[in-house]
């Protein structure tokens, strides 16, 4: 396999957004070699048609059919190899049109040449095996298909080759010999082995059809399998490759049943011909997925010039790429992640197969990411070519979608502000019900009684009147208290210092208090960093249990009010315990006034919770 | 008469409890803090009289008042409250208690009253 795209970034910082963009892989131009291979596969081929001609199965149809199971892979693999992502492939492909050359040679009369060639196509059949299972990148990526490949090779180097030295003659019909009952005898006959070379033929064979068959089921569910771009590469070099198996198949039982001669008989014929459409269907695929390269740019610049709105640039990448599934995850720095063209965060898919991203950034900085189909990576210049022609849209739809991603966030905020104080005004009136409007009531009863009592001149009225100054107090006291949690009023006439002070008296936790700008600042300010630190101190009383001191920490620098609540209890781990409610409060609290919370906390180590706000001054 | 008093509110029990101590006729049978306490009592202490806050927590007085009457018909029950009887909640006149009554308005004299129309 290999590695996915996903670390290489693509900085682009002029989109090539006028003329004609070319894509090209790296080409190094026409190359000698080249030109000489090809004349030398050219020679190849002919030697072939010449040998098949005067053969011994003499037929004008082999002579072609070899000839071209020679040219043709040398051709396409000429064609291939000059392009760096198919030169594997390519050399395979001049690799397979040689080794047919020699198997070609088993079409002469001649002993000795008719039985390298028939040797030479044991190594030929796994050749083949090994060059279709690896397209389109010239490797087997799959451990189905290295076991597959492994097996056959295996297969014909263990069970077949010692076989050669046994046998007067070889096995027929064989498609590229033509003769049948004329076949010249094996040079490398050195004594006969009937029994065993029955059983081991048997078994050889056996196992020869399994892991054929195994790789026309793996080419199935390749082709079943395949995304729309990578089936159109795939899907005629499958089929050439299916039929090629299928008829060796065929050819294997023929021989061995020896029943329907037709039928051996064509699928000889079958095979023959499926080692120049294998080649021929590679060059189709490649061709199609060049042509679609070069027609997707020219689509998109035309789509673009239209100035498409977010969700229509997504469909205008798709179209030209022709990837139906491709997304556009725009990068949103203030949340430092990803989000979609409506604002919503995206996570980009890891380790999944079936999704492929490409990072775009834009003069160092990252724009966005395209999430698309695998089957692009074989071109991920493509993808880049396509995102930098899009740059300046994406670029400015990233901003309109962080604004309004910003947006969502603050209204997010505002409606939990909302609720917040919603929830602090029922707080309040349960307070005042319960508190100091139960003890009014009950002081209005008492005087009732004591206005009875006395008209009746019971001695119990001056009792009850003297315990009503008590009542009075409990009302004064609870009406304080509540007026305190409304807005202490030491913070609005003397300022943090002073207000903290008080607060960490109350506190059970022994807390030290440190204010080092005494200036006043703006009255939200002040109240933001008062509650958060207060809402702090009362977490550490209530959730640090092993908490032995806290600190109170306020001071100014760089325009920001800063504040820092620190203890010494036992910590947790922020991540897992999630965001409480007093954290929530906090953090709405402080987004109001423009300010940040940070929580840092590890088990073992104490919790600090710090904030700072642009500093507001009175 | 057998008096109850259910109120989540301490203030309040103690200043019916001096209310009730000070009224003619009237003796304290037992208090509870909350309704589901409230409807417990009542069936242990048949009281003759319950008085009975509308707002509770859980439970509140109107749903104590219906258990009440399940469990017994005869039982006078006088709802009271902080608030207007405009404030209260929908069901204060259906729920089968005999009267409403402001808190701050009750006092021996309005009990005897209540009393004289509502009890006997």
């Amino acid at each position: 396999m290999e590695s996915p795209r996903s670390n290489t970034s693509v900085a682009l910082a002029v989109p090539p957004i006028q003329g004609t963009v070319q894509v090209q892989g790296t080409r190094s131009g026409f190359d000698a070699r080249v030109g000489l291979m090809a004349v030398v596969g050219l020679a190849l081929a002919g030697v072939s048609v010449a040998i098949a001609a005067g053969g011994s199965g003499s037929k004008p149809a082999l002579a072609v059919l070899n000839g071209l199971s020679v040219a043709v892979p040398i051709g396409v693999g000429l064609y291939l190899w000059p392009r760096e992502e198919s030169k594997r492939l390519g050399s395979l492909m001049v690799a397979l049109g040689v080794v047919y050359f020699v198997v070609s040679l088993s079409a002469s009369r001649d002993e000795l040449v008719y039985s390298v060639g028939r040797v030479a196509a044991f190594g030929a059949s796994a050749l083949v095996v090994y060059v279709i299972l690896a397209f389109p990148r010239g490797r087997l990526e799959t451990a189905a298909a290295r076991v597959i490949f492994v097996a056959v090779a295996v297969d014909l180097a263990v069970l077949y080759l010692p076989l050669v030295p046994l046998v007067r003659f070889f096995p027929h019909p064989f498609p590229w010999g033509g003769c049948n009952a004329t076949c010249p005898p094996n040079a490398f006959f050195a004594g006969h082995q009937p029994a065993f070379v029955g059983a081991v033929r048997s078994l050889g064979e056996l196992i020869g059809v399994v892991f054929f068959a195994a790789a026309v089921v793996l080419i199935g569910l390749t082709i079943r399998s395949a995304s729309r771009l990578r089936r159109r590469t795939l899907l005629p070099v499958l089929v050439a490759s299916a039929l090629w198996l299928v008829a060796l198949i065929a050819l294997f039982v023929g021989r061995r049943v020896g029943g329907d001669d037709d039928v051996t008989d064509v699928a000889s014929w079958t095979v023959l011909a499926s080692i120049p459409l294998i080649a021929l269907g590679m060059l189709l695929g490649v061709l199609q997925w060049r042509l679609y390269v070069a027609a997707a740019l020219p689509g998109l610049i035309r789509r673009l010039s239209a100035h498409p709105e977010p969700l229509d640039l997504r469909r205008a990448l798709a179209d030209a790429l022709e990837d139906p599934s491709l997304e556009i995850a725009y990068w949103i720095p203030s949340t430092h992640g990803y989000a979609d063209a409506d604002g919503r965060a995206v996570l980009l898919p890891e380790g999944d197969p079936a999704r492929a991203v490409t990072p775009i950034a834009s003069a160092g900085e990252r724009v966005a990411a395209i999430v698309h189909d695998p089957a692009l990576q074989e071109r991920p210049e493509l993808v880049e070519a396509a995102a930098a022609t899009a740059m300046l849209m994406l670029d400015r739809d990233r901003l309109n979608i962080e604004l309004r991603a910003s947006l969502a966030e603050l209204r997010a905020t505002q409606t939990r502000i909302l609720s917040a104080a919603d929830g602090e005004r029922k707080r309040i009136e349960r307070d005042l019900h319960d508190g100091a409007q139960q003890r009014l009531i009950a002081l209005r009863i008492k005087l009732s009684l004591i206005s009875e009592l006395m008209e009746r001149g019971s001695p119990r009225a001056l009792e009850l009147q003297h315990r009503l100054a008590d009542d009075v107090d409990a009302a004064l006291e609870e009406i304080r208290g509540l007026a305190q949690g409304i807005y202490p009023p030491l913070l609005a006439s003397h300022g943090l210092s002073d207000a903290l002070d008080a607060v960490a008296a109350a506190s059970s936790v022994p807390t030290r208090v440190r204010v080092s700008d005494h200036r006043r600042f703006a009255p939200e300010s002040e109240s933001a960093v008062y509650f958060c630190c207060r809402e702090a101190l009362q977490n550490v009383a209530k959730h640090a249990e092993s908490a032995t001191g806290a600190s109170i920490d306020v001071s100014s620098h760089d325009g920001m009010l800063t504040f820092a609540v620190a203890d010494d209890g036992a910590g947790f781990e922020p991540a897992r315990t999630g965001r409480g409610n007093g954290l929530i409060n906090m953090r709405d609290r402080l987004t109001v006034v423009g300010g940040e919370l940070d929580v840092r906390s590890h088990p073992g180590t104490g919790t600090v919770v710090s904030g700072a706000i642009p500093l507001g001054l009175t | 008469m057998d008096v109850l008093t259910v109120d989540d509110s301490v203030q309040f029990l103690e200043a019916a409890r001096e209310l009730i101590a000070t009224t003619e006729g009237f003796r304290l049978v037992g208090e509870a803090g909350s309704g589901e306490e409230g409807v417990a009592a009542a069936r242990r202490l048949s009281p003759d009289l319950v008085l009975l806050d509308v707002r509770m927590p859980e439970m509140d007085g109107i749903e104590a008042a219906r258990r009440l009457t399940a469990v017994d018909p005869r039982m006078v029950i006088f709802l009271v409250s902080a608030n207007e009887q405009a404030d209260a909640p929908h069901g204060v006149g259906s729920c089968g208690a005999a009267a409403f009554v402001r808190k701050q308005d009750l006092a021996p004299s309005t009990l005897h009253r209540l009393w004289a129309t509502h009890g006997a």
